[in-house]
Formats: C-alpha cells, sequence, structure tokens
C-alpha cells in the first residue's frame, strides 16, 4: 500500500559550520527544479522543433513563523530570520538539507540565500518570513560536510 | 502533541487573578460555572463555557487554542438602580485590567491572547435589573 507523505515531516536545513539547524519555524517549504529547454528549427527538420534539455537549476522556498534563534536567549539549534539575516550578509553560499521525511530522499546541496522577507504585523498577528535559496551545482544524496 | 489539557490550568490561572476583587468597595467573588452554596449574592464572575482544539501552524510544534468565557454578573434592586450599568462596567475594566496583557497558565507557555467581548445582556423587571457582560480569553498555548 502506498503511504502518501505527511508535509510536516518535510524539514529544510542549513548548515551552520559544526550541524545543521532547522529552519524554524517553517509553515511550509518548497524544492523546485527546472530544466531549461534549448530548441532548434534546422533545415534537416523542416516544420519541425526539436528540443533538447539544457541545464537543470532549482531553488528552495520556506515560509514560517519568526522565532527568536539567537544565541542570546532563543533556540540557537534552529535557524529563523534574524539567523539567516547573518547568514545572508556573509553573502557566500550555504550548504542545505532537506529530509523530505522519506528514507533514501534526503537532498543536500548548496545555494545563496538570494531573498529574505519579514513581516510583521499589527495586533495578534505572528510575525511571519520567507526566504529564496537559490542553487548552486548539483543536489546531492550525500552529505557534502559529513 | 500536546497532551495535558488545559481546561483547569486556564481556569485556576484566571480564577487567580478575578477572584476576591475589590470594585466600588464591593468584593467581588468568582466561581466556576454556577454560584457555589446558593449563595445570595449580587455581583459575581463566572467561568463559563470553554474550548479547546489541537491546532499544528507550524512543523515546530502542536499547540492549544482554547477560549474561556468570563461572566459578569450584576443584580441590583429596581428601588435602588435605575438601570446604571456603571458596576457592570467597573467589573469588567477591572478584570480586563488584570487579565493583561497575558495570563500566565501553569505549564504551559502563552503564545498568542486576545479579548473579544460578547453582547451584553440584560433582565430588568419590576423588581430588579440584572445585567450580565461577557469576555471571552481566546489562548494559544504550546
Amino acid at each position: 500500500m502506498s503511504t502518501p507523505i505527511k508535509g510536516e515531516l518535510g524539514i529544510l536545513y542549513i548548515h551552520d559550520g559544526t550541524l545543521y539547524r532547522p529552519i524554524a519555524c517553517l509553515t511550509s517549504n518548497s524544492l523546485n527544479t527546472a530544466v531549461s529547454i534549448i530548441e532548434s528549427q534546422t533545415k534537416c527538420y523542416p516544420g519541425e522543433v526539436i528540443k533538447q534539455a539544457g541545464t537543470l537549476s532549482y531553488a528552495l522556498d520556506a515560509e514560517g513563523e519568526y522565532i527568536d534563534t539567537t544565541s542570546i536567549g532563543g533556540d540557537d539549534t534552529k535557524a529563523s530570520h534574524d539567523y539567516l539575516l547573518t547568514k545572508q550578509q556573509l553573502l557566500t553560499p550555504v550548504t542545505w538539507k532537506l529530509d523530505t521525511g522519506v528514507t533514501g530522499a534526503i537532498y543536500y546541496g548548496t545555494a545563496i540565500l538570494s531573498d529574505l522577507t519579514l513581516d510583521q504585523g499589527a495586533g495578534d498577528e505572528i510575525s511571519t518570513f520567507s526566504t529564496t535559496l537559490e542553487g548552486s551545482g548539483a543536489i546531492v544524496t550525500v552529505d557534502p560536510e559529513a | 502533541m500536546v497532551n495535558v489539557n488545559p481546561d483547569k490550568y486556564i481556569r485556576k490561572a484566571v480564577f487567580d487573578l478575578v477572584n476576591n476583587i475589590v470594585v466600588s468597595s464591593k468584593t467581588i467573588k468568582c466561581f466556576d460555572t454556577r454560584v457555589a452554596n446558593n449563595q445570595n449574592i449580587t455581583e459575581y464572575v463566572l467561568l463559563t463555557s470553554q474550548t479547546k482544539e489541537v491546532i499544528k501552524p507550524t512543523k515546530c510544534d502542536y499547540r492549544w487554542e482554547t477560549s474561556l468565557l468570563i461572566e459578569i454578573y450584576t443584580k441590583a434592586s429596581s428601588a435602588g438602580n435605575q438601570g446604571s450599568r456603571l458596576l457592570l462596567n467597573d467589573i469588567e475594566q477591572a478584570i480586563y485590567t488584570l487579565i493583561l496583557p497575558k495570563v500566565t497558565v501553569s505549564g504551559f507557555t502563552n503564545l498568542i491572547q486576545n479579548v473579544t467581548f460578547e453582547t451584553q445582556l440584560e433582565t430588568v423587571t419590576d423588581s430588579e435589573n440584572i445585567f450580565r457582560s461577557f469576555l471571552r480569553l481566546n489562548l494559544t498555548l504550546i
């Protein structure tokens, strides 16, 4: 019997130099992969468009509630907006890990923290954040930090 | 998964805050659900209906989303009170002040709190005026 995988099992992590920290508190995360298409029309195949696979690119998106993950009183085993902002300001790639909740489907890679947004509304609304990691290089299944 | 029912802890927290408060020289007692021992008192506070739901809005943790209805009751003789709701308002204000900004619920972290106000009820008879006011305390606990 096939068992659907609950979304809550999918956790995105980024490496802090020692450990992988889960991005927190996640409300959703996604991995988007795409292959560019190279089209050509030649006189060898008149009236036809020939397509070839180009290169694979990917990005990871994450959204969550903003929590304190600073080393000053926060939960510094996790990575929320405060921690992600410090990583983004370094302008260097980060190593990420995506545990999809499926054994054998844990992915790793390197990415740039390209977008990071902190939303803070009024009243009882909880602060939220969202981020995009633009992938650099390949997606692998072996931990590059191991 | 949250595995401790927060109901009694919420009531205890609110009861400890609002029981025996003094408003306009009157000591206001608080009761769970109904006035105990058939006491003939004309002003009191009741902790009435409670709701709760387990939610998981993030991947970090489960939470309790709860509410508690706090009822304020005043009764006065029509001869002595021509219809003023002043005492009712003063008790409500006192309670509202006490439960802000956040109620401390033993064993839980009060993540989000807000208070809503329900429609007041009036019962006016030839001999007495009864005024009831309601605060609904909404708590998100982990």
